[in-house]
């Protein structure tokens, strides 16, 4: 039986990260067909045939199927909501389709403290992120720019 | 061959007005769709109160894809790959821009700039506007392509109109 942890990451503070640490790599897959057959039906979204039709794909002069960059930017900007803890705020987010994702690749998710700094009285962080595929080549590079509580500020 | 026609140039600049997504906020939508992203956070699951918010929210970038096909539309989007004017980009995400006219077959995304702030909520309805910005041409690795930038706006319905995200996407045809 499937067992589907359902939980909010835990509080995370500015001064618990520092310019240049690297944040914990998660891995994900061998991605699958079925992953992106589960985005299409979220967003009901199946225009795009060469997400799912090997033929299509392969007519269109792609290798093969491959997985929406949506779907990768998302689970990307999902990650990053979990690195950076629950009271965080995701100011901005941005995400290059640069590689395809194919069907049983696997997706190696990183990131790194670019710079932390004050602004008004509020406290950011800016990262850089991305994802890479088992050969190493980034797939999906992006960044983040988040709102962080204080320790000790209060709620 | 120039691929970006004065057709195309004209509608740069061009906004839509606000167009609604097609229902509101469902709680069958936040499962699906946290599902498919694997989002584990407690928030945007029914029944869900907390210190930041009272109820259920969507997760960020839930409106850019809560455009979907209305109970109404019998027409299978699918058929337009038969047609030689497809765009692919315009039926459901955003149905209310003009076609751009470019005369290349192949559609994808090159990727979002987000700029976030606020959840959408459980039951509550999503607007959305959408602008071309640019339009130009590239020389690419298999030939020449077009690189379509957009900017959308997400946001809810009133007068107030409050901001969900605002959003810049390149697509490339």
């Amino acid at each position: 039986m499937l067992k589907v942890e359902t939980r909010e990451p835990p509080v995370r503070f500015f001064e618990d990260f520092r310019e240049g640490q690297d944040l914990p790599s998660v891995t994900r897959g061998p991605m699958l067909v079925g992953h992106q057959v589960r985005w299409a039906g979220a967003c009901d979204n199946y225009e795009s045939e060469f997400h799912h039709d090997e033929y299509i794909a392969k007519a269109q002069g792609l290798p093969g199927i491959i997985l929406s960059g949506p779907l990768m930017a998302s689970w990307l900007l999902t990650i990053v909501k979990d690195w950076m803890g629950r009271d965080a705020r995701l100011v901005r987010f941005a995400d290059q389709n640069r590689g395809s994702t194919m069907p049983r690749d696997l997706a190696h998710f990183h990131g790194k403290v670019k710079r932390t700094y004050e602004d008004a009285g509020r406290a950011y962080i800016e990262l850089e992120c991305s994802i890479t595929n088992q050969r190493g080549e980034v797939t999906t590079p992006g960044s983040a720019l988040v709102e962080m509580p204080r320790r000790g500020a209060g709620a | 061959m120039d691929l970006v026609t004065e057709a195309a140039r004209a509608l740069v600049g061009v906004q839509s007005d606000w167009v609604e997504a097609t229902h509101p906020v469902e709680a069958s939508e936040l499962r699906r769709f946290m599902h498919a992203m694997m989002d584990p956070n407690a928030r945007h699951r029914p029944g869900y109160t907390g210190p930041r918010h009272d109820m259920p929210v969507a997760p960020l970038g839930f409106p850019v894809h809560a455009y979907r096909r209305a109970a109404a539309d019998d027409w299978d989007p699918i058929e337009g790959h038969g047609d030689p004017e497809f765009d692919g980009e315009s039926r459901l995400m955003r149905p209310h821009l003009p076609r751009m006219p470019v005369k290349l077959r192949g559609v994808l995304n090159g990727g979002y700039d987000y700029e976030f702030f606020s959840h959408a909520r459980l039951g509550e309805r999503i607007f959305c506007r959408s602008a071309y910005r640019d339009v130009k041409q590239r020389q690419g690795r298999s030939g020449p392509m077009v690189i379509v930038t957009i900017d959308d706006e997400f946001a809810a319905g009133g007068e107030r109109r409050k901001l969900f995200l605002c959003t810049t996407n390149l697509i490339l045809r």
